[in-house]
Order: structure tokens, then C-alpha cells, then sequence
């Protein structure tokens, strides 16, 4: 059996094969090309934390790495300082850019990204050739004091290679916990969907900052042991080719990826130098490998060493496979243990307090009116359906309560905070959770994974807590993953916490994201047509926890196209046509309206005598698709 | 002095608008960029001097049919082997596997070419025409007149013909073309065909302004980049307008502020665009095609 033992046995004989090298009298070209890779590994895992598992293309790392060096080369040249100051001196500086860089691609994404780091890059190396008063121009800085410890051989190379060695590992397994902690799982969530990651608490401005800081040190400290090993940088060892052959890395071990770039860094830096008559080729042959290894088998190396890494990365359950039952599901059984009394309310109680106060909002898109004017109250403790017809400004609507758009004009109020203007992940922390009309899942992460995102354990844990991984943050992972369990029992699908969710089908998917959006709790529930795509008999047990939620004192605001399933569940009803609100009542009232009779459900059919039958006006269906 | 600098600015601008052409065709046929563009020039700038004017001897016209021959079915067959593929992926792969495309192109031509550069004077050779004191060789004359005659007849398929129209109704919706008939495929083949004859007529060229080495297309293929933006992402009278522009800027840059800096300069003028300007001169949405 493949259990967990052999896989950590695996591991640590990986390691110990790795700390041979000095014992075992390889000659000291091989040992500097080792170093070389353990430094390259460095550099890329950077790189691969910004852009395989936060999804920011960046190409170029070897800036940031180039950054490092010099910082710490000139520190220690034109200061006597020693290299234990100049080197975190160096990393705190790299860091600082990183954080500016971060604050770009808040606003700059994708190919503009891409071509931004390009660019940056191609200046940071003319910046190093042409300012010579500084940094020696293309010669470079030479006679840099190499630093020298105690260790087995007689070479320096020798000498530093189990210390570049540690610090490689150690950077690698705190990188592996910070990717299945907090901090890594907002960072996929960004990657994979950051709108949703918005809306579910995940503050992306600062996720995205700290991941480029993140990759920012790395990279410097790789520069930094680069200058203290090599005692010599040049401005050709951090050209734009460098930052592409870091990305080659990270391809070639499979994007996010962690294991998986440590084996390529070591590829990718040795296989050259073992195949030194193909040198020609080798380069070719890396292009074009990074073109097939993402087209057919994109997770690279990765495939292996994820294998032996799976004890320390999320999803992983030892033992064998558990048989997964099929889940159906809703099953309300599990649901009164799980949550304590559901205590059933006979008579919705009458004139409560607003909840959320939506008053004359209005928004345009371009000349388009999706929202006029609307204003409307969703009180405590009840279930507001929004209705209308297609293009009526129901998703709009719903999307501006959640903040991921904003409003024109006019002002949302939940209790006694304003919502609108906030980002979305500070209304989601305010406590308005949603669901979206297309289900919207991080599709890499696992079911529970999905649910822990917006837990507010995992939320509250601070950015350092989350890197140097306290005590604290452990207690709160621990109670995040519980409550998200809860959660995923709650709604009947407990079995599927480590599937990852690309596997599920529409419907669990569905269920996924409503365990989602109701693990932290929230005041109000954001529903956008939660029964779309669903079969029959799952709607009404929808409807019966939806009805548990609100007994429970969650407030709903529902936007739904059943007309059985709005007059079945909803306290209220608000009906919108053409971004205008054309009553609000209860349910019974409102459908007999003739203003929304004509507008939505469905009006007298007036027969045009005049024209074919088949070209008769009228008002759309109930249940058209939209 | 002014003007010399403007009129030489004008030339390599007028490369610029080529390449940037080519990324706004392969932009809005398959959703992606193509960061490989750069090597495209390289290639087939090699395969031109090395080849066909060096190896075979072939008079100027038809070396010059022959290369946009070549390229095109070599980019048909790209195409179909990695680019094509590539449009289903998310824009992160699609920019890494057309980096890592690049790569190969660019050291298959040092493999087959070796590392020396190659030399070509052009088909006028090291002339120059004195126009108001202004100092403009043959060459630049010949790139801003293939470049004119390119956007005129490019102006031509696309408003009056059949193939302008499939075209266009693939860059708008794929899956209804499809639907409607048109062999999508094809089309999206037939457009990175294109785009590949326009990068073979920047590498031609360019090729007597520039040695033909590995690295002679890298930088041109980026700022070709930075001059869609510019002129506006995806926008044909964008990409035409934002290379003369970043050709002329820079060389103006260059001339009064720094020539060491001359490869920041483009830049430097991209981070001043996406901080103020980010959806480019003419964007898209406003201005229909040409």
C-alpha cells in the first residue's frame, strides 16, 4: 500500500539522496551546478507562487532576482556591512517593489501584465548596463566578499551546498504550508475565480500583494545567495530570457505546482549541463516541451511529486478511497443535530425591523438603464422574492447588494452600515453572502476547500499569522474546516468534502455553492435563481432549507422565475420590469396585480385581428430560460 | 534635425504597425496574443537572407512572393498544430505556450543558421533621397510604401469581399460561424497565415536596417505588442495609428533624452498609457474595423 508512511519515507530519502553530494567527493563543477539549481528553485518557486497558484502572468522574475543580487552585492562592497544584514536589507527592499508591483495588477491584468513585467525586466537591465557610477555597467560588480562556512570537501562550492540546500527546503515546505493554509487557499480562489473570490470575503488587493511579495523575496533571496556563493553579478544573468527560463520551470513542473518546480529547477539547470553536446538543441527542445507539456500533460512534473507530497497538500485522506454514497441531496434529517433547534415558525412575524435598506438605486451600463430608481427594504427575518421578466434588472440588482458592481446612484444600507461604495469582500464580511445564476466554483480546490474560503476563521487570520503559520492559525484552520464540514452536512452532501469540485455534477455543484455561501453564517443570503438547473424533487427541498435558513434567522432575498416556488417559500414579493420596481406586496396580492399580470406572469393575450396568427404580441413566458 | 528624426521614426514605426496588425487579426479571430511574434519576424527574416537571397540568389520580387508564400502555409500549419489549441485555454497558458514557441523558433534559426549574423543591404542597397534637406534611404521609402499598399488592399478584402466578412463574423461570435456554416477552422488558419506574411514582411524589411541575428525580432515583436495597446486593444486603425506613433515617439526620445535608454523608452510610454489611457487611442468598441 501506498499509505502515508511510504510516501514521508519516499521523502525523506529524497532529501537524504540530495545531502550526499559534498560526502561523496563530486567534483565541485557539479556541486556549483547544484547550487545553482537549488537557487533557480528559489527563484521559480517565487514565480510560481504569483502566477501558477494566484494566476498573475509575471514575466519578470529575474528582476526581481537581479534586484536581490545587486542590493546585496552593492551593500557589501560600498558598506562594511556583514552579509547577514546586507542580505535581509536586500529582501526587504525586493519586497517593497514587489508590493508595488502587486498594487499594479490590482488594476493592470493578464496580457498587460505580462507585457508590464516584460518590460519592467527589459528597463531593470538597461537601468544595470547604462549606470555605471553604480553598478559597473556590463562588467558588472566583481570581488563581491564570497561567503565562507564550514563544511564538509575542500571547495566553497562544497562548503555551501548543504546551506543553500536547507534553505531551499525550508523555503519549500513554507511555501507548501502557506499554499494549504488561509493565505494559499484565497490565493487559488483568485486564480481559479476572482469574482466569486470577491464576493465570498476574499479581499484580492491584498491577496494579490502579498503573493507578489512573497514571489518578490524569493526571487531577491535567490539573487542574494546567488552574489554570496558566486561573489560576481552581471547584468546577462538577469535579462528577460532568464525570467522566461524561471517560467519554463514552473511550466515544466506543472503550474501551481509546488513539488513539481522543485524537480524542474533541477531539470531544467542540470540537464543542460549533462548534456553538454546538445547544447544547441537544448533550448529548442525546452520551447517546444513547455508548448506540449500544456497542451497535452499540463501538470508536468508535478504528477510525481504532488504524489509523494499528498500528505501535505489539501484534499488528501489517508488510508483507502472512502466510498463515496451517492449523494441525492438535501437531507433534512441531519439537519436539526447540525445546527441545534430549528425552532419552526407558524406566522412570519409581522412588520419587523429592515434589514437591508435599498434606496433609489440606480445603474447604467453605458446609455442602458438596468436599474432605475428602485427602492425597496428586505426585513429581518424573512424571505424576499425578486421577480420580473428577463432584462429586468433582477441580477443587477443582486449584484450591486454584493458589491461586486456598483451602484450609479443611490444608497444600499444593511442594518445601520452602508453597503454600497464597499468592496465586495468587506459587504461580504459585513455579513451578506450569495450564490450566482451560473454556478460559480474554484473548480481546482476540494469541496471542503471551496466552504472553508469564506469561513470567518479563516478570514480573520492576519497575512503574517498565515506565512509564519502560529499556533493560532492552526486552531482557526481546525475550526474553519470543522464548520465548513458542518455546513456540507447541513445541506446533505457531506461525503463530497474531498472531491474536488470540477468532478461534481450541476447539481451537487449547486449544493456546494450554497454550503459555501451559508457556512459563515451571514445575515443576508443573496439567492440568484438558486433552483436553475435543478431536477423537481431537489427544488422543493431547496425551498423546505431555504424556509429552515430564515426559521433560523437568516434573512433570503430570492430573484426566482417559479411562480410555485416564490408564492410556496416567499414572505414578500418585489416585482421589477424594465429596471423599475412595479409592486411589492405579499405573494398573493402581488399576483394578482394587474400591472405584473400584464408585465410578467402573463397578460390577456389581445388578439391582433389584423395580423396571422402566428405573429400574435405577447408577454413573455414564466419559464423561459434566460 | 527634427524632421530626419520623424521621417526615420515614421519608417520603424511603420514596422511596428505591421506587427501590431498581425496581433490584432490573431487577437480577434482566436482570443490570443501571441507572444511569439517577435520570433516569426526572426524566422522568416533568416529563411529570406539566408535562404533565398544568400543560398539561392533569387532576384528581390521573387524571393519576396516566395517568403510570404512559405510563411503563410507555415503559419496555416501552426496554426492547426499549437495555436489553434491554444484558444480554449485560459490566457495564462495561452502567453506561456506562445513564449515557449518563440524559444523554439528562435533557436531553431540559430540551429540552422548558426550563430553568425547575416548581412543584407536591401534591394536598393545603402541609397539615400534628399527630400527638403531631409536624408530618407530607399529602404524606408520601400517600408512605408509596402506598408501603405498593405492597409489599402487589407481595407479592400475586408469592406468588399466574402472572405472580409467570414472573417469578421468568426472575430464576433465563433460558435454561431460555425453553426452557420463557415469552417471556422480554416478561417482561424487562414488568419494566422496572414498575420505570419506580416511578420515576414517586417523581418524582410527590417533585415537591412538591423543585422539578421537570433535576437533581431524579440524587441520588434514586444513593441509591436505595446503599440496595439497603445493605439487600442484589438483595433485595426489602432494598431496602424499607436506603431507610427511609438515609432516616431521613440525615435524622437531617443534623439533628445537618451539613446542607451531607446528600448525603455516604448516601455515607458506603456505604463504612462495603462495608467492613463488604458483602453488605447481608438479603442475598439467605438471605432468599427476597417
Amino acid at each position: 500500500m501506498t499509505g502515508t508512511s511510504t510516501r514521508v519515507a519516499l521523502l525523506v530519502l529524497f532529501l537524504a539522496v540530495l545531502a550526499l553530494p559534498p560526502f561523496i567527493g563530486l567534483n565541485s563543477y557539479y556541486l556549483q551546478v547544484l547550487n545553482l539549481a537549488w537557487i533557480a528553485a528559489i527563484a521559480a518557486l517565487g514565480l510560481n507562487i504569483v502566477t501558477g497558484i494566484t494566476g498573475q502572468v509575471v514575466l519578470g522574475q529575474a528582476a526581481m532576482m537581479g534586484l536581490g543580487a545587486y542590493t546585496t552585492g552593492l551593500l557589501l562592497l560600498k558598506t562594511s556591512l556583514p552579509w547577514w544584514i546586507a542580505l535581509p536589507c536586500a529582501l526587504l527592499l525586493t519586497g517593497l517593489v514587489g508590493a508595488a508591483l502587486g498594487l499594479i495588477s490590482v488594476r493592470i491584468r493578464g496580457h498587460y501584465l505580462a507585457i508590464t513585467t516584460l518590460g519592467l525586466n527589459e528597463i531593470f537591465r538597461l537601468v544595470v548596463l547604462n549606470e555605471e557610477w553604480l553598478t559597473g555597467g556590463a562588467f558588472g560588480l566583481r570581488d563581491i566578499p564570497v561567503v565562507n562556512l564550514p563544511g564538509p570537501g575542500a571547495s566553497t562550492a562544497s562548503h555551501l551546498y548543504l546551506p543553500v540546500l536547507g534553505i531551499t527546503v525550508a523555503v519549500y515546505a513554507l511555501t507548501l504550508r502557506v499554499f494549504r493554509t488561509r493565505l494559499g487557499r484565497d490565493m487559488r480562489a483568485i486564480r481559479d475565480d476572482e469574482l466569486a473570490a470577491e464576493s465570498m470575503g476574499v479581499n484580492s488587493r491584498m491577496t494579490k500583494v502579498v503573493s507578489f511579495v512573497v514571489c518578490a523575496i524569493w526571487g531577491a533571496l535567490a539573487g542574494g545567495l546567488y552574489v554570496l556563493f558566486i561573489g560576481f553579478v552581471s547584468p546577462n544573468n538577469f535579462v528577460v530570457l532568464e525570467s522566461i527560463r524561471l517560467l519554463l520551470i514552473v511550466v515544466i513542473g506543472g503550474l501551481g505546482s509546488i513539488g513539481g518546480t522543485f524537480l524542474a529547477a533541477l531539470v531544467v539547470t542540470v540537464l543542460p549541463e549533462a548534456l553538454r553536446d546538445l547544447q544547441m538543441v537544448y533550448m529548442a527542445v525546452f520551447g517546444l516541451g513547455v508548448v506540449i507539456i500544456l497542451l497535452l500533460a499540463p501538470r508536468g512534473l508535478g504528477i510525481l511529486a504532488d504524489w509523494i507530497l499528498a500528505p501535505f497538500l489539501p484534499g488528501y485522506r489517508d488510508g483507502p478511497p472512502v466510498a463515496v454514497e451517492q449523494t441525492t441531496g438535501i437531507s433534512l434529517e441531519r439537519d436539526g443535530n447540525a445546527t441545534g433547534p430549528a425552532t419552526t415558525r407558524a406566522v412570519p412575524a409581522p412588520a419587523e425591523s429592515p434589514l437591508l435598506k435599498v434606496r433609489n438605486v440606480t445603474k447604467h451600463f453605458g446609455g442602458v438603464a438596468a436599474l432605475n430608481d428602485v427602492s425597496f427594504d428586505v426585513r429581518e427575518g424573512e424571505i424576499l422574492g425578486l421577480i420580473g421578466p428577463n432584462g429586468s434588472g433582477k441580477s443587477t440588482m443582486i449584484n450591486v447588494c454584493s458589491g461586486i458592481v456598483q451602484a450609479s446612484a443611490g444608497q444600499i444600507e444593511l442594518g445601520s452600515s452602508v453597503v454600497s461604495g464597499r468592496a465586495a469582500w468587506d459587504v461580504h464580511a459585513l455579513g451578506v453572502s450569495r450564490i450566482f445564476q451560473n454556478v460559480r466554483l474554484w473548480t481546482s480546490m476540494t469541496v471542503l476547500e471551496n466552504v472553508m474560503v469564506p469561513h470567518p476563521d479563516s478570514r480573520r487570520s492576519g497575512t503574517i499569522e498565515s506565512i509564519i503559520g502560529t499556533r493560532s492559525l492552526f486552531a482557526k484552520e481546525e475550526r474553519a474546516r470543522e464548520a465548513a464540514l458542518e455546513a456540507l452536512n447541513l445541506i446533505g452532501i457531506g461525503a463530497l468534502a474531498d472531491r474536488t469540485t470540477s468532478d461534481l455534477s450541476f447539481g451537487q455543484s449547486r449544493l456546494v455553492e450554497l454550503a459555501r455561501a451559508i457556512v459563515n453564517k451571514p445575515k443576508l443570503l443573496l439567492l440568484d435563481e438558486p433552483a436553475a438547473g435543478l431536477r423537481g424533487g431537489l427544488i422543493m427541498d431547496l425551498a423546505d432549507i431555504l424556509m429552515r435558513l430564515r426559521d433560523q434567522g437568516m434573512t433570503i432575498l430570492v430573484v426566482e422565475h417559479r411562480v410555485k416556488l416564490i408564492m410556496g417559500m416567499c414572505d414578500r414579493v418585489v416585482v421589477l420590469n424594465l429596471g423599475e420596481k412595479i409592486a411589492e406586496g405579499n405573494p398573493v396580492d402581488v399576483a394578482r396585480d394587474p400591472v405584473v399580470v400584464d408585465a410578467y406572469l402573463g397578460g390577456k393575450i389581445k388578439r391582433d385581428t389584423t395580423r396571422a396568427p402566428g405573429r400574435v404580441p405577447r408577454s413573455e413566458p414564466i419559464r423561459s430560460a434566460s | 534635425m527634427l524632421g530626419q528624426v520623424i521621417a526615420s521614426g515614421a519608417a520603424m514605426g511603420a514596422i511596428y504597425a505591421l506587427v501590431a496588425l498581425g496581433y490584432v487579426f490573431v487577437w480577434n479571430t482566436m482570443g490570443i496574443i501571441n507572444f511569439a511574434a517577435g520570433e516569426f519576424i526572426t524566422f522568416s527574416a533568416y529563411i529570406f537572407v539566408g535562404t533565398l537571397i544568400t543560398s539561392l540568389a533569387l532576384p528581390f520580387p521573387f524571393a519576396l512572393a516566395l517568403i510570404a508564400i512559405l510563411m503563410a502555409a507555415m503559419g496555416a500549419a501552426f496554426s492547426r498544430l499549437v495555436f489553434s489549441r491554444l484558444q480554449r485555454q485560459r490566457a495564462l497558458v495561452a502567453i506561456i505556450a506562445t513564449v515557449g514557441f518563440g524559444i523554439f523558433l528562435k533557436e531553431m534559426a540559430h540551429i540552422i543558421y548558426g550563430p553568425e549574423p547575416l548581412m543584407y543591404d536591401g534591394p536598393f542597397g545603402m541609397r539615400t533621397l534628399d527630400v527638403a534637406g531631409i536624408l530618407i534611404s530607399y529602404q524606408q521609402l520601400l517600408i512605408l510604401a509596402v506598408v501603405t499598399l498593405i492597409m489599402a488592399a487589407q481595407y479592400l478584402v475586408f469592406r468588399y469581399t466574402m472572405l472580409g466578412k467570414v472573417m469578421r463574423a468568426v472575430a464576433m461570435d465563433r460558435e454561431t460561424a460555425a453553426l452557420m456554416g463557415i469552417p471556422v477552422e480554416r478561417v482561424l488558419a487562414g488568419t494566422f497565415a496572414y498575420s505570419s506574411v506580416l511578420a515576414a514582411l517586417a523581418g524582410l524589411l527590417l533585415a537591412p536596417l538591423f543585422f539578421v541575428t537570433v535576437d533581431m525580432g524579440t524587441m520588434v515583436g514586444l513593441k509591436g505588442f505595446v503599440a496595439m495597446i497603445i493605439g487600442g486593444f484589438g483595433s485595426i486603425p489602432g494598431a496602424i495609428l499607436g506603431g507610427l506613433l511609438l515609432g516616431i515617439l521613440e525615435n524622437i526620445a531617443s534623439f533628445t533624452i537618451s539613446s542607451a535608454y531607446k528600448d525603455a523608452i516604448a516601455f515607458a510610454l506603456l505604463l504612462v498609457f495603462l495608467a492613463f489611457l488604458p483602453q488605447g487611442i481608438l479603442p475598439e468598441k467605438v471605432v468599427d474595423r476597417a
